[in-house]
């Protein structure tokens, strides 16, 4: 394959080439209620090209490596009819390396008829919890990955990779009125996250009937706490998209408003990229342009320091590639893209010390879900209760919060001492690229005056 | 290879399907001014479904020498698999005669897209100057092949046609950002697009406070896409219905929202993006009413689903390679009403009217609730659209709401993705702010 690659990398007039092969094998398994929907296995081949000519980019992707060569020249072409410029990436040290997972417990040595029982059992906790469960879905893959990835710089990284994701939603209804609850828990290293989650999951099918009989929040100005799972995805959401510099680099409008140096909160708002963390599918050694990944401090003490590049972001805005351009699978070129983002825990500040001084307020627990237009963005909680005089009180339902990154950032006033990583990854979606494994965390925070959607 | 895999499979099941997709992809790229990239995206994948010992087997594979793998995996899974209840389909008799392949399309070239995709970015430029535009254009041809072991042998032929185009405009710290777009299987005048743009860009310059109230809102085809269609499209699933988990699915045959609604599921519009003259399961498709005057009228099925439901299939099997038909919509048609959109803003007080959200469908979208920011939207006072607001959520609940909505207008858009949907008021949603 090395051979067959270098080969193909040879005399190709352009300024930069590179070649990614991807080998893939997953199996799924799903289940409606008691009744399995479908249970597959996946093999996928694949491969793509990517070339700049003068600042221009041309990109093949194929099924087949039979006259890579005429790929490579087709990628070439294209980059040379989009070309006018110079093309701009910041250098980085050509790696040579073979990276391998570092595996607890094997997705691939559990039978497929363990894995359908453990489906089986998750549906059965969530139906024997009463009448009020319609139904359930489970649903459970892993995905086995062999990747090679190979530059015109000289780079040659050989990964193997593997994701466990188990989902497990209860849907409870009566009359009209239906509500939802869902769990997931995602792996890199280890089918053990899918075993032992019976009393989660009764858990969370519990919360879904009670839902039935909560009131809708009403729609207003609140103060909301966010527990450490939402505080994650707020980092993610809230800021690190708008850190993604592939949307900077060449906008100058918007690199006057990101100028480092600008205070987006209080001394205590720290938030973080490229966390190693055991497990999440935001880890990783080296981004899809085969530059070494980092930590990266986008806010530190309240202020704009750093953002997320790729290797032409970064050479355009003359700063250091941070190794955060990822592609989905071979289908697609890198864009810029988060890892493992965070809130920084405070040292000292518990939850309690949170809301003894809120009279009235929403305390928020995990998202079903997010977006950002930049400026702009929401959340929608899976869970949420009222808080009243400095207690959490009753359950409500149908929480969407939204936030301006330029002013709700300010609006935090308190950070918790306790960061968590929660089991549970996320997919993300940027450029029709989704779901890509991303990891985020946080401690409790509060944010004063966040707007909430609702009757 | 995809008679080498039916023959494979026939040997070690009583039944068995192939699906072939093959597809070419080229998309060009223009970002902040101008353009970035060209690319061409080939696509070859076989999925296999077999029925063996009454049991469904499925495997997919995009190997170029995967067979021998894809037979193995499916009677692998075959072992576990769920009951087939149902038969694999023989040759239909005939096949609707709809329009999906434009050779106009077929032949676009790269330079020529380049050349329109440039076209746009100036259109948009030479009204908005200040903006930094970007735009996404491409074409696509491919071939979807079905062959199974009761004599089916179906091919059709497709061509795609689709532009975006967005704008930023920053001011201090305000972002005013616009979207729209357009596709079907024919090319279409890219005036469309342009001003769609250049209209909203105009109109969201200024901003203005409103209050948090119940208020009248009109969704846009696009805010109504973007908002409260996924409840929708989750509420007629046959899969969802059979197990009781849409408001709708008690409710065939009965009166379910406001009697001037009536949405169509349809296949057969000449060069619609979502039309094809088969479903994914070798069963023509066809325009078959879901809501007709309000009323419940039909669930949309894959041959699965049907079975277990004691109903027909209706030619709504989906799949991409890698799963299994589920049922999946050929296009949606909402019926237009009798009022002049500009005749529909004149009507209304105090009122939002409502364009591109954003994490609307975040939620319980199977219980009909949205919520989302409201990221583009204009407010309305005394009849007239006086500008932009910001930090804004609305929420409701589609289906509530559409027992009682207010106006629809008189005409049905087309979006993208083969949606047809016209402007209409709700009479009264809330709308929060600070």
């Amino acid at each position: 394959m090395r051979n067959l690659i270098n080969d193909a990398l040879k005399d190709h007039g352009a300024d930069y080439v590179e070649i990614r092969v991807e080998e893939s094998d997953r199996t799924a398994v799903s289940y409606r209620g008691r009744e399995l929907d479908s249970i597959s296995r996946l093999s996928g081949f694949g491969g793509n090209v990517r070339a700049a000519v003068n600042g221009g980019w041309g990109f093949v992707s194929f099924n087949t490596l039979d006259n890579l060569k005429d790929k490579v020249k087709l990628a070439v072409l294209q980059a040379k009819l989009v070309g006018k410029e110079k093309t701009q990436l910041a250098p980085v040290p050509p790696v040579v390396d073979e990276v391998r997972p570092v595996i607890v417990k094997d997705p691939r040595t559990v039978s497929l008829s363990d894995k359908k029982q453990l489906v089986e059992e998750y549906a059965e906790v969530m139906l024997s919890l009463g009448d009020k469960i319609q139904t359930c879905f489970v649903n459970y893959s892993d995905t086995w990955n062999k990747i090679y990835y190979a530059n015109t710089d000289g780079a040659w990284i050989d990964s193997e990779r593997v994701y466990v994701v188990g989902s497990t939603q209860a849907v409870a209804r009566m009359g009209d009125d239906i509500q939802q609850n869902t769990s997931s828990v995602s792996s890199t290293r280890d089918y053990g996250i899918f075993e032992d989650r019976h009393e989660d999951i009764r858990k969370m099918g519990e919360a879904a009937i009670e839902m039935l009989s909560a009131p809708k929040v009403k729609g207003g100005s609140y103060t909301v706490i966010v527990d450490p799972s939402l505080a994650g995805i707020f980092a993610h959401e809230a800021f690190g998209h708008l850190s993604e510099a592939d949307d900077m680099a060449e906008n100058q409008q918007m690199r006057d408003l990101m100028v480092l140096g600008r205070r987006f909160g209080g001394k205590h708002l720290n938030i973080l990229d490229g966390a190693d963390v055991l497990g999440s599918g935001g880890t990783l050694k080296y981004d899809d342009e085969g530059v070494a990944k980092k930590p990266t401090y986008l806010v530190k003490e309240g202020v704009l320091v750093g953002r997320l590049h790729s290797r032409e972001s970064a050479a355009k805005m003359g700063e250091e590639p941070t190794g955060n351009a990822r592609a989905l699978n071979y289908t697609f070129p890198p864009i810029v893209r988060m890892t493992n983002t965070y809130v920084a825990p405070s040292k000292d500040v518990t939850l309690e010390d949170m809301l003894s001084d809120v009279d009235e307020g929403l305390y928020v627990i995990d998202s079903l879900g997010g977006q950002t237009s930049g400026e702009m963005f929401t959340f929608s909680a899976r869970e949420a209760f009222m808080i009243r005089k400095g207690k959490i009180a009753e359950r409500v339902r149908g929480v969407n919060l939204t936030g301006n990154v330029f002013t709700t950032l300010e609006n935090i006033d308190s950070i918790g001492n306790d960061i968590v990583w929660p089991k549970k990854g996320g997919g993300c979606g940027k450029g029709g690229q989704a779901p890509l494994p991303v990891g985020f965390a946080g401690p409790h925070f509060r944010i004063r005056n966040c707007v909430v959607g609702g009757k | 290879m995809i008679n080498k895999i039916l023959e494979m499979a026939a040997r070690v099941a009583q039944d068995a399907e192939v699906f072939e997709v093959m597809s070419e992809e080229t998309p060009v790229e223009f970002e902040n001014n101008k353009l970035k990239s060209a690319s061409t995206r080939s696509i070859k994948g076989y999925a296999l479904r077999i029925i063996k010992d009454g049991k469904i087997g499925f495997s997919s594979t995009t190997k170029p020498d995967g067979a021998a793998d894809l037979v193995e995996h499916a009677v692998e899974t075959a072992q576990f698999g769920q009951e087939a209840n149902f038969e694999l389909p023989s040759q239909p008799a005939a096949l609707p005669s709809v329009k999906v392949y434009d050779e106009e399309v077929a032949k676009i070239s790269v330079e020529q897209l380049v050349e329109t995709g440039q076209a746009v970015l100036d259109g948009i430029r030479q009204a908005e100057p200040g903006a930094q535009v970007a735009v996404g254009i491409e074409k696509a041809y491919g071939t979807h092949r079905l062959v199974n072991t009761k004599g089916l042998d179906v091919e059709s032929k497709g061509t795609y046609y689709g532009i975006g185009a967005s704008l930023e405009l920053i001011q201090g710290t305000d972002m005013l950002q616009i979207w729209d777009g357009l596709d079907s299987r024919s090319k279409f005048d890219i005036i469309e697009v342009i001003n769609a743009v250049k209209e909203k860009a105009a109109r969201g310059k200024n901003i203005v406070p409103i209050d948090t109230r119940t208020m009248p809102v009109i969704f846009t085809p696009k805010g109504f896409e973007m908002t409260l269609s996924l409840p929708f499209y989750i509420a007629f699933s046959g899969k969802e219905v059979l197990q009781g988990v849409t408001p709708v699915s008690d409710k065939l045959g009965k009166q379910a929202m406001d009697p001037r609604i009536s949405i169509y599921d349809d296949g057969i519009i000449d060069y619609s993006t979502a039309s094809r003259p088969f479903d994914d399961e070798g069963l023509p498709t066809n325009r078959m009413p879901l809501i007709e005057n309000g009323v419940v009228k039909n669930f949309i099925y894959d041959l699965a689903t049907a079975a277990k439901a004691g109903a027909k299939p209706t030619g709504n099997g989906q799949r991409g390679l890698g799963s299994l038909p589920n049922p999946g919509y050929n296009g949606m048609v909402i019926q237009a009403g009798d009022t002049a959109l500009e005749d529909i803003i004149k009507g209304v007080e105090y009122g939002l009217l409502v364009d591109q959200t954003l994490g609307a469908w975040a939620g319980n979208a199977r219980g009909g609730d949205f919520s989302g920011n409201v990221h583009y939207g204009l407010k309305i006072e005394n009849g007239e659209l006086v500008g932009r607001v910001k930090d804004v959520m609305v929420a409701g609940n589609v289906f509530e709401g559409l027992k009682n909505i207010g106006t629809i207008e008189n005409v049905s858009h087309r979006q993208s993705g083969g949606r047809w949907i016209p402007h209409i008021l709700f009479s009264g949603l809330s709308v929060a702010t600070r």
